[in-house]
């Protein structure tokens, strides 16, 4: 009701629920959206800028960058909801356990964090990719694994302070398990931090995946994804400004649209 | 003669700080028998607290308990937590101070109450749900349905402390610990509440721990009274007993200024809680600072809790001995103004 009243009146958190509604579609549409194979590829128009016939233009197989750009949202948005998914959950189970328990459970974990977090976050996955080599499932795994950490500490400050509140105490006092006391009694309470980190670790998955696959090191030709059309885009930023720019363009767009959607929840839920 | 259902031997609860530690209880025993309503009472920083927290071992990570407390012949703060969850709620339930900040901001109140039995009883929520209902209306609360989905802060300062009570009361404990029940009310609510406790008295067999700062409270419920001062017991007696005849001169200013107990730290001098850490626990008696017939003995060694007279009786069975700890305190001092009770 109350709140309801002031989603309305929030016109940034409308206008990137409309965005990211719109990219959402797009990626579960796709097939009915473009006009061209996005893997057909017509050498002979190779290149041309866009017009009626290609609107974002072609690349240098004669591939059409508009449908290309839109099967692209497919992989990158499930990427960055999977990888996000998987940063939430661990992060709020093992911050959870650190926050609630304290002691030498907390140290374990925090320490693990700690190891995590002292590498720069893309030499660890590019290092883990050389390990375990690309693909869809591998991408989606070490980008959640190398991203909780933040997560984790978020949920082990929550934890830590509503652990020490007189209703945990009271339900303790009534024998309440520690699996109640956490589940039941302590989560419910944590929800909206947890919340606005989940829709801000969205785009930080996005993001990660588009660098890879820039590097080289995503998810492997011919299948598109934004990362993936930046990279063969490389080398040709002079003679065809549309090869980047499209592909660029969805990236910002949607990193914005959750950024700005997960600032304007906290701003939401904080007052 | 029936067994003790409490029996609390040298008990003592230490909190880590920075500083040392700081000793909120120290060496307390006593007796809890069933169906009696005990008092403890005490200014802030007494102890009182602290030390009914810990009969549950429910003092905060940092603190220390130690001593022996038997619950129906098991010492309890020797059992893992895994069993001592057992006792937390089904033998003995807690009813806090403070209802608001007590009861889980997110969650029904119906749900609240529910799951101890749930988690306790194991029976399904539908017939926690049944014996709820009938608790709430036990309580004094009308329309118990729609409150059961209520959420904390819809309901007013009584109903919370009438929920937080069902709460307590849901597994049907042998103890109640009530710690300052009646105190965030205001003094209509109050009245209410203690009338509530006083029928939940006299309904059940369950005996009750009633810690509170205000004597005029402990009066009306209690059959028994511990005074404590300083993490200690200083005087401990049958309820009139000590109205009528308080030995200590603590318990004494306590009577005098009674009800309005607050008016105790504007007779007394010195401050609220002159020490709080090893260091500054002064050498003999520790009301000496503010006591009015301090001599020297007071300031040598601490006085012993001393039984005193002869026995005392709750009802016909259960026998307790009057006992304070004052130097001043003269064997026989209490026969000679003794008037029949």
């Amino acid at each position: 009701m109350i709140l309801g009243k002031r989603v309305q009146k929030n016109k940034i958190f409308i206008f990137s629920l409309v965005i990211i509604t719109g990219l959402f579609l797009m990626a579960l549409f796709a097939p009915h959206l473009v006009s061209h194979d996005p893997l057909k590829t017509e050498t002979e128009n190779w290149l041309t800028p866009p017009g009626p016939d290609n609107w974002f233009g072609t690349d240098r197989l004669g591939r059409d960058i508009y449908s290309r750009v839109v099967f692209g949202s497919r992989i990158s948005l499930s990427i960055g909801f999977i990888s996000a998914a998987i940063m939430i959950f661990t992060g709020t189970l093992l911050g959870a356990l650190a926050g609630y328990y304290g002691g030498i459970v907390d140290n374990l974990i925090m320490r693990l964090t700690d190891i995590i977090i002292v590498f720069p976050v893309l030499f660890l996955i590019i290092t883990l990719i050389s390990l375990f080599d690309s693909g869809f499932i591998h991408i989606i795994l070490i980008i959640g694994f190398t991203g909780w950490p933040v997560v984790a500490r978020l949920v082990r400050a929550e934890f830590m302070s509503l652990r020490e509140r007189d209703f945990v105490q009271a339900i303790r006092a009534l024998g309440a398990s520690d699996l109640r006391i956490i589940t039941r009694h302590i989560l419910p309470n944590a929800l909206d931090p947890i919340v606005v980190a989940a829709t801000l670790s969205v785009p930080a998955a996005i993001l990660a995946e588009a660098g890879l696959s820039f590097l080289g090191l995503g998810i492997p030709a011919p299948v598109p994804t934004w990362g993936n059309i930046l990279r063969e885009a490389h080398g040709y930023f002079r003679q065809a400004w549309w090869y980047a720019a499209f592909p660029g363009a969805f990236i910002f767009v949607t990193v914005m649209a959750f950024n700005l959607l997960g600032e304007s929840l906290k701003d939401l839920l904080d007052s | 003669m029936e067994k003790p259902l409490l029996e609390v031997k040298d008990l003592a609860v230490n909190f880590k700080r920075e500083e040392g530690f700081f000793k909120a209880v120290e060496g307390i025993s006593f007796k809890i028998w069933p169906r009696e309503v005990v008092g403890l009472v005490g200014e802030s920083g007494s102890g009182k607290t602290a030390a009914s927290l810990s009969l549950l071992n429910l003092t905060s990570s940092r603190g220390k308990v130690g001593g022996e407390v038997f619950f129906d012949g098991v010492n309890i703060l020797t059992l893992p937590e895994r069993k001592l969850k057992k006792f937390r709620g089904r033998q003995i339930g807690v009813i806090f101070q403070e209802p608001m900040t007590f009861l889980n901001p997110v969650l029904t109140i119906g749900v609240q109450i529910m799951e101890p039995m749930v988690e306790h009883w194991k029976i399904s929520w539908g017939q926690a749900r049944e014996r709820a209902l009938y608790l709430l209306s036990e309580m004094g609360i009308k329309d118990s349905e729609r409150r059961m989905k209520e959420y904390p802060h819809q309901l007013s300062g009584g109903i919370r402390q009438r929920v937080m009570i069902s709460m307590a009361l849901a597994c049907s404990p042998r103890l109640l610990i009530a710690d300052e029940p009646t105190t965030a009310l205001d003094v209509t609510l109050q009245y209410q509440i203690i009338e509530l406790l006083r029928r939940i008295r006299e309904k059940t067999p369950m005996a009750i721990l009633l810690v509170s700062h205000d004597l005029e409270v402990v009066r009306e419920l209690c059959d028994r009274v511990m005074i404590m001062y300083g993490g200690r017991i200083v005087e401990t007696g049958g309820i009139r007993e000590i109205f009528k005849d308080p030995l200590h001169p603590y318990t004494r200013s306590l009577v005098e200024v009674s009800p309005s107990f607050e008016r105790v730290a504007w007779r007394l001098p010195g401050e609220d809680a002159p020490f709080s850490y090893q260091s500054n626990i002064p050498a003999g008696c520790r009301f000496q600072h503010r006591c009015s017939r301090v001599s020297r003995e007071c300031k040598g060694a601490e006085p012993s809790l001393k039984e005193i007279g002869g026995k005392g009786w709750i009802g016909n069975s259960f026998s307790f001995h009057r006992q304070v700890r004052c130097w001043k305190y003269q064997e026989g001092a209490l026969e000679k103004d003794e008037k029949p009770l």
